[in-house]
């Protein structure tokens, strides 16, 4: 039986052809970007450049020096709150971060910037705009803020809570790693945006973006090379240089670039026929309790079965071939927030090649795995 | 046909201005400059037919482009400052 990937929110697992190609002519032919003239040296910079103007491109950013290439998204995030989270002043976040933005806010502690965790509940997006609106004060230095949770797909306001931010002149940085490739995304908007390649851009493992808003500035997260300006011995001060010591990843900017491409090609909504089907049906399912809201959610959802661990559950459908995940999804704040944290949650999440089918056979697996 | 070099203070602004200029018409290649011609190090170009320099740097400057330097390929394969 052929494996049914459902596990999608961590990485896809099954990529548009061209990805690999994309990859493999890169690996063959890519020197050093910018690190010579010859000709290996130029197609590694047009690797790069091509990822840089689809990124630019998809997400309507006017200038793609502003596109930063990243090892992934955790990378991304680690870049943008160390460089603006501000000493004596709180960073507010959401109650639905993953860890990849609690544990580098955790290590900032020593310079005493405390982080401020809003407890709103689950698939309440009024609730969430609130709640910021009412904690950004003056003590407050920086906002994060996920666009839609890695757990349960809910979609957060990000749009209203940047405008609120801005209104205010807090710096906002939004971890778009479920959202981009699902959700349109504007570049050029106020906040700072982190993303991985490897989910729904559909690019390898190994590559993120940050995008930087127009105007915006972060001091350099690790010095090194640059290809440019040799003579100095501190990191240029323009983009996307700042930010991007040492040799680039140009295979995976190649794959990045071509995932990239087939995601401004073919739209973002897929998977919302599949996800209103899954729910349906699986919330049919006597001794199954699915966390859904449709209307502010997106091609993932959660569920958890009565008395039974939820990596358990995922264990057995892994034995049925069908790839889930269980457990806390290294986001203990979202399910704290969702009070689903004692057991965690199995999550699917769907990708252009899921079908209806695997919807089905996802049903019947659960339903026989209910009942043994 | 000798060449003209404009010199762009990084790969993705050659890049970029290269991407501008084809697109208008303007024939645009990417060079690293000589070592000896910055006071930077390392360094990129953008390089054009001499005779659409002052076009070039026309629209990469509408295009929002600091234009540092501009050099000029002399036939014996020297690398000089444009006048």
């Amino acid at each position: 039986m052929p494996l049914i990937y459902l596990d999608n929110a961590a990485t896809t697992l099954h990529k548009p052809p061209e990805v690999g190609q994309a990859v493999l002519k890169a690996i063959n032919t890519c020197g050093g970007a910018g690190r010579g003239g010859h000709e290996a040296a130029q197609k590694a910079a047009e690797a790069l450049f091509s990822c840089r103007e689809e990124a630019a491109s998809l997400f309507r950013m006017e200038g793609p020096e502003r596109v930063i290439l990243t090892s992934n998204a955790t990378h991304a995030l680690n870049i943008a709150i160390k460089g603006l989270a501000k000493p004596g002043k709180n960073v507010l976040i959401s109650g639905y971060e993953h860890n990849a933005v609690v544990r580098p806010l955790k290590s900032l502690e020593r310079l005493m910037i405390k982080t401020v965790t809003l407890t709103t509940p689950l698939f309440e997006p009024e609730a969430v705009l609130q709640a910021f609106g009412e904690a950004l004060d003056d003590s407050v230095g920086l906002c994060v803020c996920t666009h839609m949770s890695n757990v349960f797909g809910f979609v957060f306001p990000v749009e209203k809570i940047a405008a609120l931010c801005k209104e205010r002149g807090v710096p906002m940085i939004v971890d778009a790693s479920q959202a981009a490739g699902l959700l349109p995304i504007d570049g050029d908007l106020y906040p700072y945006w982190c993303m991985p390649g490897h989910k729904s851009l559909y690019g390898p493992q190994g590559t993120g973006l940050l995008l930087i808003p127009p105007g915006g500035s972060l001091p350099p997260f690790m010095e090194g090379g640059t290809g440019g300006d040799s003579r100095s011995l501190g990191m240029p001060e323009y983009l996307p240089d700042r930010l991007e010591a040492g040799t680039h990843n140009a295979p995976g900017a190649a794959g990045l670039a071509a995932g990239l491409r087939f995601v401004r090609k073919n739209g973002y909504d897929y998977a919302d026929s599949l996800l209103k089907k899954a729910v349906e049906t699986v919330v049919g399912i006597r001794g199954i309790r699915v966390y859904a809201r449709l209307s502010c959610q997106k091609a993932l959802f959660s569920f958890t079965v009565d008395g039974k661990d939820s990596e358990t559950i995922a264990a057995a459908l892994s034995e049925r071939e069908i790839a889930v995940r269980g457990g806390l999804h290294c986001a203990p704040l979202a399910h704290i927030s969702a009070g689903t944290d004692a057991q965690g949650t199995v999550r699917v999440a769907f990708s252009y090649t899921n079908r209806p089918a695997d919807v089905t056979a996802l049903a019947r697996a659960l339903q026989a795995i209910v009942t043994a | 046909m000798q060449n003209a070099l404009i010199a762009c203070r990084s790969i993705t602004y050659a890049q970029r201005a290269a991407r501008v200029l084809n697109n208008a018409g303007i024939r645009a290649s990417i060079r690293r400059l000589p070592v000896d011609l910055t006071d930077t190090g390392c360094a990129q170009a953008v390089r054009v037919e001499e005779n659409q320099l002052h076009r070039a740097v026309t629209m990469m400057r509408n295009a929002g482009f600091t234009i540092r330097y501009t050099f000029c390929e002399q036939e014996n394969g020297k690398v000089t400052p444009c006048r």
